[in-house]
């Protein structure tokens, strides 16, 4: 069981998230292996790993995560505009 | 229970098959719901309409000329009012949204669970992974989170410790079967413990 903490609500259990894959995704201007690499392509690496996370049974805002795919570490979490924890 | 509960007859029966002095599970006030949707700037102009500095901070309960104000998200609030009252709760509010907010009468839309005794903190622990600790959730605070599978809004009123239960209607039966089990669990553990522990011998510990 992870230990998420959402930047609204604090240190939470995984159960009340969902996970939304990974995070930080800048679409291509247009070309189509572009689209291609955006939409079936992951980066899968092992250690830290930029994702985004819902707090779908509390806050129902979307957040990002860094997390260690060896070790299941939350390296850190922040809101989707950047600013530090709760305002 | 009495005529027009929000628990049906068979509910009615598990919990008080369920309840004992230590926890008990009682059907809730009835109440109007809102739910005010506002970008920040919305936000100030509400709260001083309402005589407050602000509205509540994530995971708090305050209340206010309008009834208890829950924070639900960075721009929503729950406000619970009197039965009847929304209307007239809807007209204070919507003026000071200008067009930077939403106010919809969600009234049904939850029903409230009341949960009393020294033993509830462990009741809730069996079904919610919330961490319920007096040190860390306090009264006056207020949570969304789980209970069993289905989102529900906790509300710690005082040090009873009490606290409500904001569940959607649907969803009462699966929660108040959550609920009676966990109170069967302490009954049982409280009973034990009676059983098996001498009136007059503490615990001494060795140096």
């Amino acid at each position: 069981m992870l230990l998420i903490t959402c930047p609204w609500c604090g240190a939470r259990e995984e159960t009340e998230f969902r996970h939304g894959g990974e995070g930080v995704r800048v679409p291509p201007d247009g070309d189509d292996p572009g689209w291609t690499r955006l939409l079936y392509y992951r980066e899968n690496p092992a250690g830290p790993y930029a994702e985004r996370w819902v707090h779908v049974h509390g806050c129902r805002q979307w957040f990002h995560v860094v997390r260690d795919t060896t070790t299941h570490q939350i390296l850190s979490t922040r809101r989707l505009d950047g600013q530090e924890g709760a305002a | 229970m009495a005529d027009g509960s929000p628990l049906a007859a068979h509910l009615g029966a598990l919990i008080s098959k369920a309840s004992f002095d230590d926890a008990r599970l009682t059907p809730g006030a009835r109440v109007d719901l809102l739910s005010v949707r506002a970008r920040r700037s919305a936000v100030q102009r509400v709260a001083t309409a309402l005589g407050q500095e602000s509205l509540p901070p994530p995971n708090a309960c305050r209340a206010t000329i309008l009834g208890d104000c829950f924070w639900l998200r960075p721009d929503e609030w729950l406000f619970a009012t009197v039965p009847g009252g929304a209307e007239a709760a809807m007209k204070t509010v919507e003026p000071h949204l200008l067009d930077d907010g939403a106010v919809i009468d969600v009234s049904g839309s939850r029903i409230i669970l009341e949960l009393t005794g020294p033993r509830t903190r462990d009741v809730l622990s069996s079904c919610c992974p919330l961490d319920l600790d007096p040190s860390v959730f306090e009264p006056g605070r207020c949570a969304q989170s789980i209970i069993g599978k289905v989102s529900v809004l906790l509300h710690l009123v005082d040090a009873t410790p009490r606290w409500h239960l904001f569940v959607p209607p649907s969803y009462v039966d699966y929660v108040v079967r959550w609920l009676a089990d966990g109170i069967e669990g302490a009954r049982a553990e409280q009973e034990n413990a009676l059983a098996t522990t001498p009136h007059s011998s503490p615990v001494r510990m060795l140096p």
